[in-house]
């Protein structure tokens, strides 16, 4: 294989770095392996050790209200600002209606 | 895909096997997938494989009976938790998600014949293999220390007896003794680990040996979170933590496990308790199993971690890839679980998702006290994207109350993921 001439690797590189969050071509995440990320930290096992309420108590509006929020900075969080960030509105709107409905996934 | 499709899809890995000389492995209705290494990658793996296709035989082999997590192993060197506490079993995966169990010792994997070679000689066919090893310690590396001076100058980077030699040194010492901490250069599992280490060994000496020191030989100039920890010292500890950058008199070129010195360019220096963290790898079994780059990690596909190397074999957590993601509980839960659905979808001939990977990795400073960075990934042009890099980070001008609520939040994150991962 031909190997780009380095500014051109840099360039590469670059754009890669530069690519914006959410669709640029790219399938999403299903909402199951999207919201598998979050399960770490909302769950009951967790629950019980923080204040956090149960996610499944907010609906579907109500997390992606919060995840809004959190990405906007309109709301104070200790990681959520950071984590909400990381996604974009269709990503959210995925997770908040996967989340709602904890009784229809695999447990 | 119905099942007729499947059995289809199986005879044909059936008669490659058959082909390359190995019949008695052609099988029947049903797949069967080999995790090796029961941590968090490989209990999640397993976990989540019977939980996406219940008629999957998950087989999970482990040396170990329990399993104690590096999470929270420095609240035990600090007296806040004990063994048992982070100390887990495996029966809920039998029980409650029928993975099947087997304590032993895997020599390796052949990829070219889908076997699973054991100590005791004993091989296991697969259609596919997760190897979840963790990372081995180098005895190779730093002049003296070998596996006989950690049994002096403890690792505790594979939390287990060497958490407790470690503990139990910490209490034998004498008040204004020297503790010695090493931290590795990158790549090693848990870049800030050493770092919560520092502090919350400091939080165990205020109060029960205020006179002594740590003074932590850095094989780096910096490291994560590094102003907030320097600050926080100086809140909660101060006098007590001294740390010195490589390029600042920190990089130690030797030990002496029988002395109990370590050498700097500025010499030798004495600890009363002396803590190691050496350089890391990926475990021998990868090694034996030809799937190790020429940087020492296993490279994957991030799309479904299944080795570039061979095919039919995954890697997933610490030895998997070695560069972008952290090497964290949490990195190895998110990459398991991409996995675990990846291999759920090829083995009934459907293209697997597009992953999305995240890692919480909280450092706790003092017991109302923590910091977090949060990782989020994907994939674009089959390379891992990392989305958040600084921003990250805890901010340094985070008030007391936010910082009290990550400790909180850091006690719930151990919590789920206990639970997920082990059921």
């Amino acid at each position: 294989m031909v190997r780009p001439p380095p500014i051109i690797r840099v360039t590469l590189l670059l754009s890669l770095l530069a690519a914006p969050p959410a669709g640029a071509g790219e399938p999403l995440p299903s909402a199951a392996t999207l919201a598998g990320n979050c399960i770490v930290c909302h769950s009951p096992a967790a629950d019980r050790q923080s204040k956090v309420p149960p996610l499944s108590d907010l609906g579907a509006d109500g997390i992606a209200a919060a995840m809004q929020a959190f990405k906007s900075d309109r709301r104070r969080g200790s990681i959520m600002n950071r984590i909400a960030k990381g996604y974009g509105d269709e990503e959210i709107a995925r997770i908040a209606a996967y989340l709602a409905h904890p009784g229809e996934r695999r447990k | 895909m119905t099942p007729t499709n499947r059995r289809r899809l199986l005879q044909g890995a059936g008669a490659s096997a058959v082909l390359a000389g190995f019949p008695t492995i052609a099988r029947a209705g049903t797949a069967r997938v080999i995790v090796i290494g029961g941590g968090f990658g490989g209990a999640t793996a397993a976990k989540y494989l019977r939980l996406l296709d219940p008629s999957l035989e998950v087989t999970l082999i482990e040396r170990e009976q329990r399993y104690v997590t590096c999470p929270e192993s420095n609240h035990v060197l600090a007296g806040l938790k004990s063994m048992a506490d982070i100390t887990v079993a495996y029966d809920r995966l039998q029980s409650v998600y029928g993975v099947k169990l087997l304590r032993s010792e895997v020599l390796a994997v052949d990829g070219m014949r889908q076997l699973v070679r054991l100590q005791d000689g004993t091989t296991l066919g697969y259609d596919r293999a997760i190897i979840a090893p963790g990372v081995e310690m180098r005895f190779d590396v730093l002049e003296g220390y070998d596996a006989a001076a950690a049994e002096r100058m403890p690792h505790a980077w594979k939390a287990g007896p060497q958490t407790l030699l470690l503990r139990r040194q910490l209490e034998a010492m004498p008040d204004g003794g020297v503790v010695i901490i090493a931290p590795p250069l990158n790549p090693s599992r848990c870049p800030p680990g050493p770092y919560e280490r520092a502090s919350l060994i400091a939080h165990y000496l205020k109060s029960s040996k205020p006179r002594s020191k740590i003074l932590i030989y850095d094989a780096k100039d910096s490291y994560p979170h590094q102003a907030i920890f320097e600050a926080a010292w100086d809140t909660h500890y101060p006098g007590i933590i001294e740390w010195y950058g490589a390029s600042s008199g920190g990089r130690i070129t030797m030990v002496d496990a029988r002395a109990m010195t370590v050498t700097t360019e500025f010499g030798a220096q004495k600890g009363d308790v002396i803590n190691i963290v050496p350089p890391q790898r990926t475990p021998a079994v990868t090694r034996e199993s030809g799937i190790v780059d020429p940087w020492g990690w296993c490279p994957v596909d991030p799309r479904t971690l299944e080795s570039t190397q061979t095919r039919w074999i995954h890697v997933v957590g610490d030895a998997a890839n070695g560069v972008v993601m952290a090497k964290s509980a949490t990195s190895a839960n998110s990459q398991a679980k991409v996995c675990a659905a990846a291999i759920v979808a090829m083995l009934a001939g459907k293209s697997p998702d597009a992953p999305s990977f995240a890692g919480t990795c909280y450092s706790t400073i003092a017991p109302d006290d923590a910091v977090s960075v949060t990782d989020i990934y994907r994939v674009e042009r089959q390379r891992i994207i990392e989305m958040l890099g600084p921003r990250g980070y805890s901010a340094p001008d985070e008030t007391p109350a936010l910082r009290q609520a990550e400790a909180q939040a850091a006690r719930a994150w151990y919590a789920g993921i206990v639970a997920d991962s082990f059921g």
